[in-house]
């Protein structure tokens, strides 16, 4: 997660990339693949971490107390940490943190160690929510370490229109080039929602994807542009160049407010995605216990107030959510998260390879290039 | 140490350095070109799949591509003579300046200058703020910005200097006793125009289109930045190598559009050759 200097450069991405993200992510995986030779010779605090720009930092201060020296590769989408692992990042790398949807993928590749609870103790401090996703454990053994979450709302300009109900309101013809889009995969998963009957939007039969890309193609249509980035949604909202969105980040309200602007944000009737991102520790990780210890550190009490306040992340240390400034407590559905699971799914990216009429990942992928080909 | 040992010591450096950062990656990518990613996994066996599929889905978003890269090219070559020309024949000593200023605009950065087009083209830039003001419209006018038309504009600003600096190279060696001897004989402004100055400056007129149109061809900040919806194939070869990790698709896509690319520079240059007879 990046959260830039200049405002909200690209605070959730989803598998799009900005030019300096991409930039940053393969100059990094250069380096990463430049210093792996190098590795053995550095000190054994040195922990490499390949995740979202951001997440490092309210760890700054433990890593400075117990001399650790952080060595982090960041990227621009989940999908990144694949790459990097599967192409020798196993046995190098310490530490990823990737959506929680992409766990179960990243476990069937063999590139994550099961975690160590006994490690992580702040784990007890986690609210239950999160701790029963089914994404994190896999056969019994957890695999993930949630750090952070969020979800994927419709927002809104209630000055100009009313709560909007369904996805499919983007398409109304008054909002013709009023709405703005995020560039992202995960939309066709708002899509199969809308156009399809699919249980799991991201277990979609060919015919089913192909109908979700259609549908955002339309969506297109409504849009004059594509937003790069939730500060791009939050500015086209600010400004009044767009009055509702496809795709969202509860964060955006506080974006558009601090431009002077009232925006709100709504779960749809036919319900979102979330996101929720984890610590995960790599297989023959060099330093396994100081990767656990950081594991354990982001989920303790200061650290989450950071993420949740310096960052504006969603957190999940339920004593730290009790902490929060009311400003950072408003921006998430901590006190009905009941509610939100009804609305929200965290489902795991689509298969690796098809399962019978089930599109594969690559699947999802060449469809998308359709959208941004139309 | 003969001279022919000599020279290819003195060239030897720069031989390495060229081959090393450039013929090698090209060669490598040229080759992942025919080989396929699957399931996150690089497969290596060799294959025309990617280029088939360029060839079946992309065509159509290559040709509009090529026709953006070209417009732009066009008004970059057109306005960077044209500026050229002023700073070698009218500008008298601040000719050199001009040619600093339009020098020095390359040292503002790509980025700042699409972002810069994007505030003056917006709904609060100063044009709109110019019509508010002037009571020319009641409201902010939004067909400015978000359109191909932005996306022309911002890349012809961009790519000035690097079609206007080689043809004022170009125009150094023209002597103005040739044009005054023209003028002398009672040639015209369109004839001394066509018949000696273009034709001098062919070289630096073809260099500056392929300078620009190579560059153009490839971009794909600006259109994302400023071009709203718009889509060039750049876009989807910097999203294979991005967020779908998909070099041998990419790598097939950059070739293909590298290869029209020379095709049109070469065409261009051909054309150019109607100034030979002059």
């Amino acid at each position: 997660m990046r959260y830039g200097r200049c405002g909200l450069v690209r605070a959730r991405l989803f598998g799009t990339m900005d030019r300096r993200g991409f930039l940053v992510a393969s100059s990094s995986a250069l380096l990463l693949g430049a210093a792996g030779g190098m590795r053995s010779a550095k000190a054994a605090t040195t922990v490499t971490l390949v995740g979202w720009e951001g997440y490092d930092k309210p760890l700054e201060a433990y890593l400075k107390a117990n001399s650790i020296t952080l060595d982090p590769t960041y990227i621009g989408d989940s999908n990144q940490i694949i790459s990097k692992l599967t192409s020798g990042g196993v046995g190098r790398v310490d530490l990823v943190t990737p959506n929680v949807t992409y766990v179960p993928l990243l476990v069937k590749l063999n590139t994550l160690a099961a975690v160590d609870e006994s490690k992580v103790p702040n784990l007890k401090n986690v609210h239950p929510f999160f701790l029963g996703n089914p994404s994190i454990r896999i056969d019994g053994k957890l695999y993930a370490v949630p750090y952070v979450w969020g979800g994927v709302p419709m927002m809104y300009d209630p000055g100009a229109i009313a709560e909007p109900q369904s996805w499919s309101d983007v398409l109304k013809p008054e909002y013709k080039g009023k709405v703005s889009m995020l560039d992202n995969l995960n939309n066709i998963q708002l899509a199969a929602r809308v156009v399809t009957d699919a249980k799991v939007p991201t277990r979609l039969t060919h015919q089913q994807l192909k109908d979700a890309v259609d549908f955002l193609i339309k969506v297109k249509g409504q849009t004059r542009v594509l937003a790069t980035s939730y500060g791009d949604m939050a500015d086209a909202l600010a400004r009044g160049e767009a009055v509702i969105t496809f795709n969202g980040w509860e964060v955006v309200v506080k974006k558009a407010a601090d431009k002077g602007k009232k925006v709100a944000y709504t779960y749809p009737k036919e319900g979102t995605f979330g996101w929720m991102d984890c610590y995960c520790v790599v297989r023959d990780a060099p330093n396994n216990d100081v990767a656990h210890a950081l594991a354990n550190e982001a989920l303790s009490e200061p650290v989450q107030l950071k993420a949740g306040e310096g960052e504006l992340l969603g957190i999940l240390n339920t004593d730290a959510i009790k902490k929060l400034p009311a400003a950072a407590r408003a921006l998430y559905p901590y006190d009905d998260l009941e509610g939100f699971s009804k609305k929200v799914g965290f489902f795991p990216v689509a298969p690796l390879k098809a399962e019978g009429d089930i599109a594969s990942f690559d699947d999802w992928k060449k469809e998308y290039l359709r959208f941004k080909n139309a | 140490m003969s001279t022919a040992y000599r020279s290819a010591l003195l060239v030897a450096p720069s031989l390495l350095i060229f081959s090393g950062l450039f013929i090698a990656p090209t060669l490598y990518f040229l080759l992942v070109s025919f080989w396929r990613f699957e399931s996150y996994e690089l497969i290596r066996e060799f294959n025309l799949g990617n280029y088939r599929e360029v060839a079946r889905d992309y065509v159509a978003l290559g040709i509009y591509t090529l026709f953006i890269a070209t417009i732009v090219s066009l008004s970059a070559v057109t306005l960077g003579f044209i500026y050229a020309y002023i700073a070698r024949f009218k500008a008298g000593r601040f000719g050199s300046i001009m040619l600093f200023v339009a020098l020095i605009s390359l040292f503002g950065g790509y980025l700042m200058k699409v972002y810069a087009w994007r505030t003056i083209l917006g709904t609060e830039g100063i044009i709109n703020n110019a019509l508010l003001g002037l009571g020319i419209v009641s409201e902010p006018v939004t067909w400015l910005l978000y359109n191909p038309p932005s996306v022309v504009l911002t890349l012809t600003n961009f790519l000035f200097p690097f079609a206007m600096l080689p043809i004022a190279a170009s125009m150094r060696g023209i002597h103005d006793s040739e044009l005054e001897s023209a003028r002398d004989l009672g040639a015209p402004f369109t004839a001394i125009l066509f018949d000696h100055v273009i034709p001098r400056c062919k070289t630096g007129i073809t260099t500056g289109f392929a300078l620009c149109f190579l560059i153009a061809c490839g971009d794909w900040v600006t259109p994302v930045l400023v071009g709203g919806r718009m889509t060039m194939l750049g876009n989807l070869i910097a999203a294979q190598f991005g967020e779908f990790l998909n070099w041998p698709l990419g790598a097939a896509m950059s070739f293909s559009l590298l290869a029209t690319a020379f095709l049109v520079v070469l065409t261009f240059s051909q054309v150019m050759r109607v100034f030979d007879w002059r």
